[in-house]
């Protein structure tokens, strides 16, 4: 298991995912590449990311389906970080990714609970609560994250959206529409959803 | 009854304790699941709900602990000599009911296996100022030895520091369990529990949790007839305190019923009659737990201590339904996306938790008994005023 805790990337980046929602075709790439890079435990509840489908109808009433791609949305406000009694859960000040040090982790789940997104679950094998890292262990190698590197539908986009040459700034910059999840929590996510004319 | 009190008290003093240790053993298989099969796989919790039977069990057995401890305050700081019955044997309790609330919590948390003790020191120079478990054990931490010292300062008859103590320690209790509260309302992700009377419905209810458990020993204990006037001045302040709970219960169902806010108007769902925690909330936390009681005690006019002393076992039993209620109800429906739809998620309490329950209630009976047994508390059945 890497040491993801202590290591450093550039300071003063604002890290985030842009996802642009009509390219993702729920192939689960992501879900896959990101279980088998960070060993993650295998049982359906063990999961940092995964994909919803949403069923619904469209203005004609024909039915329709959609995807939605979720993952911790590393928070400004991350509730999680506040409820933690022990400071396990802590957020980068130098580029607001939200981690778990396992070894202060005593698992009492206020920080699952606490989350809006279910973005957390509990690995007994480490005897910590476990979630997404932006897959920081990459990004210090200069990787993207595995999702985003698998996503076969270039949905998943990552970067600095405080550099406005990054080319998630541009999608941002460029978007038709931008939504966040249950943004009337207050917990200013990092995940960024847009729609974008092609 | 009374034939089978007193020879039970006669002629074998120590079944209790005997049987306090076989309800104790009990939790000897939740602990064994435990260590062949870990927690999650032991437990009924999932992802979607990681709070189950050991986080309500706790927070049953401290909210014992803050009742008990506020009978034995109002006896002691405001000399309310009804209360001022068996103090040691309540002061017991209280502290007993704190040592099952630390023995089920900790096979609620992950680290039974890691090493607790620079796990503690750790804990204590890491100020999470922000996190209401973070107060709650710093609280609680307290909590045991001021207890600890007003049993002690009972048992040797220094009044005064026994009254500093008891002051200190349900002021201590008072507060921590607001913070127990506060671990559920501060949470704005769960609408159910983020509400302003959640907090007064935790502390109401554990407050007459306490004065349940108090009837029930005084009849426990016999010679009823010498405690009339406490059991009705007990009755009453149950009354009061059960009939305050009652209000809190119906108006929130009204309220929260009404709510635009979808979140809660989905939560609310599960509390109708044939939602999943309908009967439970109905049938054993109102009906059994709050009216029941009240017509019982009413029945015998505050003064019957076989009616009172039922009416707070019915009422211990509908608190604890109550936080199941309140701590499940909280978890059972979520969505992480406002457009996709409510999923209602289940919980059904392990065998393994199960035993761990019914084990903690030995672990408590056991510090009861054998405080009682060390201290000579059994003897003292003449004169038991402080």
């Amino acid at each position: 298991m890497m040491n993801i805790v202590n290591k450093k990337l550039n300071k003063n980046q604002n890290l985030a995912m842009v996802i642009i929602g009509d390219r993702c075709v729920n192939c689960n790439a992501c879900y896959v590449a990101c279980k088998t890079d960070w060993e993650i435990p295998a049982i359906k509840e063990a999961y940092r990311t995964k994909v919803w489908e949403i069923e619904s109808e469209d203005n004609e009433g024909k039915p329709t389906i959609s995807f939605l791609p979720v993952l911790c949305n590393h928070c400004e406000n991350a509730p999680c970080v506040t409820v933690c009694p022990t400071g396990a859960s802590f957020k980068r000040d130098e580029d607001g990714i939200v981690l778990v040090n396992p070894d202060m982790c005593i698992g009492c789940k206020a920080c699952m609970v606490a989350c809006p997104y279910d973005a957390r679950y509990y690995d007994e094998e480490k005897q910590s609560v476990d979630k997404c890292t932006f897959c920081l262990p990459r990004l210090s190698v200069g990787l993207d994250p595995a999702c985003v590197d698998t996503c076969v539908g270039e949905s998943r986009n990552f970067g600095d959206i405080s550099d406005p040459d990054s080319s998630v700034a541009k999608l941002l910059k460029n978007a038709t529409s931008i939504s966040r999840l249950k943004e009337d929590k207050g917990t200013l996510p990092n995940v960024y959803y847009i729609t974008i004319n092609e | 009854m009374n034939k089978v009190r007193r020879y039970v008290q006669t002629k074998h003093k120590n079944i209790w304790l005997v049987l306090s240790f076989c309800l104790a053993a009990i939790a000897i298989y939740g602990i064994t699941q435990v260590f062949l099969h870990g927690q999650e796989a032991s437990y009924g919790v999932s992802r979607e709900v990681p709070w189950g039977l050991l986080i309500i069990s706790y927070s049953f057995f401290v909210g014992i602990t803050l009742g008990t401890a506020v009978v034995g305050a109002l006896a002691h700081v405001f000399k309310i000599e009804d209360f001022n019955i068996m103090s040691k044997k309540v002061a017991l309790v209280s502290l007993a009911s704190l040592v099952a609330a630390f023995f089920v919590i900790f096979w609620d948390l992950a680290s039974p296996f890691k090493f607790q003790v620079l796990r503690l020191v750790v804990y204590f120079t890491e100020f999470k100022v922000t996190s209401p478990i973070w107060w709650l054990v710093v609280l609680y931490a307290l909590e045991l030895p001021l207890l600890a010292f007003e049993v002690y300062f009972l048992l040797s008859k220094e009044k005064n520091s026994a009254l500093f103590a008891s002051l200190i320690g349900s002021s201590v209790g008072l507060i921590a369990y607001g913070v127990m509260a506060l671990v559920f309302d501060s949470n704005g992700s769960r609408p159910l529990w983020h509400t302003s009377s959640f907090a007064l419905f935790f502390i109401i209810s554990a407050i007459a949790g306490g004065f349940s458990v108090v009837l029930v020993m005084i009849f426990l204990n016999g010679n009823t007839s010498k405690y009339k006037k406490p059991i009705e001045a007990l009755s009453k302040t149950l009354f009061f305190l059960l009939t305050f709970m009652f209000i809190i219960d119906f108006w929130n169902i009204v309220i929260n019923s009404y709510s635009p806010d979808t979140e809660l108007g989905s939560t609310m769902r599960l509390f109708q009659w044939n939602g999943v925690l309908g009967k439970n909330f109905y049938i054993y936390e109102v009906f059994l737990g709050i009216v029941i009681p009240l017509l019982l005690i009413a029945f015998g006019k505050f003064k019957n201590p076989l009616l009172s002393s039922f009416a707070g076992i019915l009422s211990i039993i509908g608190i604890f339904f109550a936080r199941f209620d309140a701590v499940i109800g909280g978890q059972l429906m979520s969505r992480p996306s406002r457009e996709l739809d409510f999923v209602q998620h289940s919980y059904i309490a392990s065998n393994t938790e199960i035993s761990l329950l019914i084990g903690s209630f030995g672990v408590a009976a056991i510090v009861y008994f054998l405080g009682a047994k060390f201290f000579n508390l059994e003897e003292e059945r003449v004169d038991e005023q402080a």
